[in-house]
């Protein structure tokens, strides 16, 4: 949450801090000192409490989810083994693997075009494929003026599908059929390993593993990229100074803000200020993260390999830490603000595993991706933001608030590895 | 629509060839022939709203009777494994969501154009070509190389194929179809043999439904017996019949004679021609008018099978590999080169051994095409004169006048450099602009660029012009690289189709973006 550069200040500021968020507006501004308020630990953010798992048993064709796509009625699943689409309609999984048509076994990500409603998928290793109308079409490296085949990312702009790949990336004019790669020749990339790549409201961004966030404007197909100030190193110099590491996986750019995610911690940028994100002084289950969605301005999940860390309200730093128990596959959500836990609701089920590499939000829903299935998060009577405690809603779990003196504060800030 | 003025122009695709509405009017279809594209175009505002992937040579469009689905015909096959029969498309638009659902798969087809719905709305009649060009041209003494027929393309997304075809009596080029108001009839047109096919729809589905899935499937789309089950009557039309229409009440059929400037009116209830109408075209038959008759016509093949341009349809490609010669099954195989713009680049075919398109068309023609009496002198003549008049379209990626983009100048740089990525020397021989020199981009030569496969007989080819190189694929002599991309990075292992080895990936992009200006 808020600190002074170099010492952390402890429970009691943290919370009056986050508390203070609240009074900001959604979006905008510097949010970093408010004025203290004495209401929002009174308040609640909404959670997940019923949950569906689905498996290689449920017709997946792999349990290793990579990539996950809502599209109205219908879930695209992207696995290691295949590529499946869950109708929500009719409850039913269909699958597609090689034998099917499938041009590659291995689905590392996915993005639908909102126009042509056709599926363009990112293939580890066999480049792309776009799927319409029950074809699939292969695009890869030696047909077609795709950089590498090796695909961690795919995002629709427009007429233009962007290819994130291991050694640069592609961007390829679906009407004009014209190829264009993006390496350290033409673009300010100074490694080539790209990780993510999405797109939103005019804006490209590509997550680079050691070159950070590249920002490509659509309108002036103008670069910009954000390093991390501090340089490569795994110590936080000056808190919130830019990128917290140059590693990065993941990009989410939602209401004018851009969220990141990267092997030593996140981040948030509204334009002006960038915000670090730890997991040693939030809710936030692990720095090692794989990828994010932004839902709003103030609300973002991060994929993490400990967990599923949501942001569940930026201004009061209030956070929802889903995990699952390997021994008991039981399921918890922590309600916290800062370190401080608010509360601690188990549940049947939760996420189907902790390592979760995938998250895509569905209306009121989420999809997320593990590495043991894909987990469904149902959101009847979902609320943004907060609520009283009373209003709240975690029906269908047990819920035990939890003293705030139960969690020691961590007072380093480091950019740490796994903690 | 009163004043019959163009009111304004909505930039599209390449070659447009179809259009409709849906039943709102909100959305107009219009097919982008070359871009194998779908444009979907918002009525109110004029603008392109979206583009949908086609197959390949989306040709014609219809509208299902309850305005819900809207079918599109492709000209060409999906691009397919060496060596392995055609597989076209039906793609089939949601127009509600103005998307494409499903895509009908017809398989061993080809040449897939006209189409209509049957009132029913349960399924939609094709015309398509089987064309076998996986075996020698000279069977078509076994009435084997090209067999014509009706597509029915069921709602659900299943196809069934008959032949029009019979025995001694073929029915090539099959241009459109239409369907009466009552269902109970289809007209189809042969352009090939300037007839119209009268089809009891009824009887055609009832056979179709009574017979077995294998029947269905393995049987009846090679049968050359069951016509005579369901075609009623052949009626004669003028000079290459297309496109055909029903009149709203049911009484008559129009049929568009497109080499004749005009339109035959078949009288439905006695089935016979009614009148002519004579829409106004010249009087005079010019040499290449003549030579464009002859060369729509299949009166020059044994049995009528097909004409010339059932494998160039209207002078291009249709996109196949064909076995020619009778020097073994799948020997020697060739991909069909477009007759667009070929005026100067001889000499012909792949292994450049005729020097004249009047040898080509001539007794060549004759021995291993037609199998039947080559054409008189003065046919040959009027046919030589037509092809040298085929015009190449205008280039896509280069509008006249335009200048290069970035991309594009890059790449004819690569094009014409004579030094590799390391400062080698690449030898004169072994550069692009060498052989492919302006303006044709041939030398005309014959090279051997590696290119030799297990199945051919030559290992030097005819080098081929460049011009509108962007719109014939497949390429190299038989067809085996489907991108223009695969000639550098599958058959160009030892550097001897040009040094393009070193190049990165990104200059090879330059180098294709180059090379489809010319």
């Amino acid at each position: 949450m808020s600190h002074t550069p170099a010492t952390r200040t402890g429970l009691a500021l943290a919370a009056v801090v986050a508390v203070a968020f609240a009074a900001l507006p959604a979006t905008g501004g510097e949010p970093s000192r408010p004025p203290p308020s004495t209401t929002a630990d009174d308040q609640l953010p909404y959670v997940y409490t019923t949950w569906k798992h689905f498996t290689v048993k449920d017709g997946l064709p792999n349990d290793h989810i990579f990539a996950v796509k809502a599209d109205g009625p219908k879930v695209w699943v992207g696995t290691e083994g295949g590529l499946a689409c869950y109708d929500k309609g009719g409850g039913r999984i269909r699958s597609w693997k090689e034998k099917d048509g499938l041009p590659w076994r291995v689905v590392s990500a996915l993005d639908v075009n909102p126009k042509t409603g056709e599926l363009w998928v990112g293939l580890f290793g066999g480049g792309l494929a776009r799927f319409s109308g029950g074809r699939f079409d292969h695009f890869h490296q030696l047909n077609s003026g795709l950089v590498n085949d090796v695909v961690y990312g795919v995002a629709v702009e427009h007429d233009n599908v962007w290819a994130a790949t291991t050694a640069g990336a592609s961007r390829y004019n679906t009407v004009t059929r014209k190829w264009t790669i993006y390496t350290e020749k033409n673009a300010p990339m100074e490694e080539i390993w790209n990780y993510g790549v999405s797109y939103n409201d005019g804006k490209v961004y590509l997550g680079i593993w050691g070159s950070g966030v590249l920002e490509f404007d659509v309108a002036t197909e103008r670069w910009k990229d954000y390093l991390d100030p501090d340089g490569e190193m795994e110590i936080d110099l000056y808190r919130d100074d830019g990128l917290v590491h140059v590693i990065t996986t993941g990009t989410s750019y939602v209401e004018k803000i851009l969220w990141v995610s990267t092997y030593f911690g996140m981040n948030r940028y509204d334009g002006r200020h960038w915000r670090g994100i730890y997991a040693h002084e939030t809710g936030l289950p692990s720095d090692f993260g794989n990828a994010v969605k932004g839902r709003t301005a103030n609300e973002a999940w991060f994929s993490t390999d400990k967990g599923l860390g949501v942001l569940a309200h930026f201004p009061t730093d209030t956070w929802v830490t889903y995990t699952m128990d390997p021994k008991t596959h039981g399921g918890k959500a922590v309600i916290s603000r800062g370190t401080n836990v608010l509360k601690t609701v188990t549940m049947p089920r939760s996420l189907p595993h902790n390592y979760v590499l995938w998250v895509d939000i569905d209306g009121n829903d989420a999809w997320v991706g593990t590495s043991k299935g894909l987990g469904w998060a149902i959101g009847d009577g979902y609320y943004a933001g907060l609520r009283p405690r009373g209003e709240a809603t975690t029906a269908g779990a047990s819920a035990h608030a939890k003293p705030a003196t139960d969690v020691a504060p961590r007072t380093t800030s480091r950019k740490g590895g796994n903690p | 629509m009163a004043a019959r003025k163009v009111i304004q122009t909505v930039p599209v695709g390449d070659e447009p060839h179809g259009v409709l509405t849906d039943r709102s009017g909100r959305h107009l279809y219009v097919l982008n022939t070359s871009s194998d594209s779908i444009s979907v175009i918002d009525t109110a505002s004029l603008a392109e709203v979206k583009r949908l992937e086609a197959s390949r040579s989306p040709w014609s469009l219809a509208l299902s009777p309850d305005g819900s689905r809207l079918c599109v015909t492709n000209n060409l096959s999906r691009f397919v494994p060496f060596r392995t029969p055609s597989m076209s498309e039906v793609t089939m638009i949601d127009t509600d969501r103005a998307v494409v659902e499903d895509r009908a798969v017809v398989p061993a087809a080809n040449l897939l154009q006209g189409i209509d719905w049957h009132p029913s709305g349960r399924f939609a009649l094709i015309t398509l070509n089987r064309t076998k060009n996986l075996v020698p041209m000279t069977r078509l003494l076994q009435g084997w190389t090209i067999t014509n027929g009706l597509g029915i393309v069921w709602r659900d997304g299943r196809v069934d194929q008959v032949l029009l075809d019979e025995p001694g009596q073929c029915f090539p080029d099959p241009a459109d179809v239409a369907i009466t108001p009552d269902g109970r009839l289809a007209l189809v047109t042969s352009s090939g043999s300037d007839r119209v096919a009268v089809v009891d729809v009824p009887r055609m589905i009832a056979m179709l439904q009574a017979a077995t899935d294998h029947d269905r499937e393995h049987v009846f789309p090679n049968h050359l017996g069951k016509p005579t089950e369901f075609v009623l009557k052949h009626i004669a039309a003028r000079n290459s019949p297309r496109g055909v229409l029903m009149a709203p009440d049911g009484k008559t059929a129009f049929v568009a004679n497109a080499l004749d400037d005009s339109l035959t009116l078949i009288d439905l209830e006695r089935l016979e021609v009614a009148a002519r109408i004579d829409l106004g075209g010249p009087k005079v038959i010019t040499k290449t008018r003549c030579g464009e008759r002859l060369f729509h016509s299949a009166r020059i093949t044994f049995h009528r099978q097909f004409s010339c341009h059932s494998c160039h349809p209207d002078g291009h490609v249709d996109g196949l590999t064909y076995d020619i010669e009778p020097d073994g099954l799948g020997a020697s195989p060739v991909d069909n080169r477009t007759l667009r713009g070929i005026l100067d680049t001889a000499p012909f075919k792949w292994e450049g051994t005729n020097p004249s398109l009047r040898r080509q068309c001539g007794p060549r023609l004759a021995v291993f095409f037609t199998r039947i009496q080559p054409f008189t002198p003065e046919e040959l003549s009027a046919l030589d004169r037509y092809i040298c008049t085929i015009p190449r379209p205008p280039n896509r990626y280069r509008p006249l006048g335009a200048e290069l983009t970035d991309a594009q100048r890059r790449g004819k740089a690569l094009f014409e450099r004579t030094t590799t990525n390391d400062g080698r020397v690449i030898a004169k021989d072994n550069r692009c602009i060498t052989c492919h020199f302006p303006p044709l981009y041939t030398d005309r030569s014959r090279r051997n660029v590696g290119t030799k496969m297990a199945l051919d007989r030559e290992s030097d080819f005819d080098v081929p012009h460049l011009n509108n190189v962007y719109d014939s694929a497949p390429y190299l002599h038989n067809g085996i690289a489907e991108t223009l991309e695969e000639i550098w990075t599958r058959y160009n292992p030892e550097d001897k189709h040009g040094v393009t080895n070193d190049m990165t990936k990104d200059q090879l992009n330059d180098l294709v973006e180059f090379l489809k200006t010319l």
